[in-house]
């Protein structure tokens, strides 16, 4: 299981540092996040828009529930 | 033989043998001559041993040299002369010949992908950009064809991502391609450009659905692109709205070009 490490902004996964960034939606709303689907998020980073999901864990912690998972990257 | 001419004399009338004594003229080294004899063997030993191809002289592609006539061989090569130039460059000479332009066309399938049912965003094909296939600036552009085969009411989307594995997880997202909402089945063929500088590429706004990059967007400028290593392109459905949906990538095509 692959782990995410956050740290004030940002997110280290695979040994590669993402820092947290907004994005514009479909809407033409600035977001932090979409939720994709019952077990996916798509983060905004400075190097894109990145698919997360609930086999991740973060900071070696397990989530079921995806809002949890991306308010914990936050 | 006193006082008879060479051409006086009994001809031999056989080829010199290695006993004959033949009368010579040796240079002392001070402007005078030293009357001496050599041998049939001794002059024999001076002389080049008859030729034989392929013994004691070579062949050229197992084609003897020896015997009358011209040898067919390929004439100097000589730059626009006999041999052709690329855009006026010559190609003799030592080294590598770096092609800069050119189109590649590493990946086309008309495969039809695995069939994502149900409320998911689920990769239906992929293919793997092996590593060095395009330098760090070049152009890409790539198609694929989401396909929507089941379900009256919701929507469909194909977006592609790329990751270093074949996985979703952590896939950076590339494309999301227009919604398909017609009942029933339904294809679209949608497409983007890539513009990679550095390995950093900047395309149409990867959030935003869209069949295709012609229409004017915001950019997407920030994604990540290093042909050093090889890519996954991932080809994934995302169903929404009816858990009844199907679809799936029926094809894809990239092509690029090293800038």
């Amino acid at each position: 299981m692959s782990n995410i490490k956050t740290s004030k902004g940002k997110l280290t996964f695979n040994k590669t540092d993402y820092v947290l960034q907004n994005f514009t939606n479909d809407s033409g709303e600035s977001v932090s996040y979409v939720l994709v689907s019952d077990s996916q998020v798509h983060i905004g980073t400075d190097k894109g828009i990145i698919l997360f999901d609930l086999s991740c864990t973060i900071n070696k912690e397990t989530f079921t529930d995806i809002n949890l998972f991306t308010a914990a990257l936050y | 033989m006193a006082n008879k001419k060479i051409s006086q004399l009994t001809a031999k009338g056989t080829a010199l043998a290695a006993t004959d004594l033949v009368e010579i003229s040796e240079s002392d080294g001070a402007g005078g001559y030293v009357t001496k004899s050599v041998t049939g063997a001794n002059i024999k030993s001076g002389l080049q041993a008859t030729l034989v191809s392929g013994t004691n002289i070579k062949t050229v592609n197992s084609t003897t040299l020896l015997g009358s006539g011209d040898l067919a061989v390929q004439a100097t090569l000589v730059s626009a002369t006999n041999i052709k130039t690329i855009n006026s460059n010559t190609i003799l000479g030592s080294g590598d010949l770096v092609i800069a332009g050119g189109m590649k066309v590493p990946a086309v399938s008309n495969t039809i992908g695995t069939t994502i049912t149900g409320l998911t965003n689920a990769i239906s094909d992929s293919f793997l950009l092996p590593a060095n296939t395009f330098s760090s600036n070049c152009q890409i552009e790539l198609q694929w064809y989401p396909s929507r085969i089941v379900g009256t009411t919701g929507t469909t989307q194909g977006l592609v991502y790329i990751n270093s594995t074949n996985s979703l997880t952590g896939a950076t997202l590339v494309a999301t391609g227009i919604n398909l909402t017609n009942s029933g089945v339904s294809n679209i063929t949608c497409r983007r450009t890539i513009q990679v500088r550095s390995n950093v590429g900047t395309l149409m706004s990867t959030i935003n659905q869209a069949s295709s990059d012609f229409s004017v967007t915001q950019p997407t400028e920030n994604l990540p692109f290093d042909n050093s290593v090889g890519i996954y392109f991932l080809f994934v459905m995302n169903n929404t709205t009816n858990v009844l949906l199907q679809s799936r990538n029926v094809g894809y095509r990239l092509v690029g070009y090293n800038l």
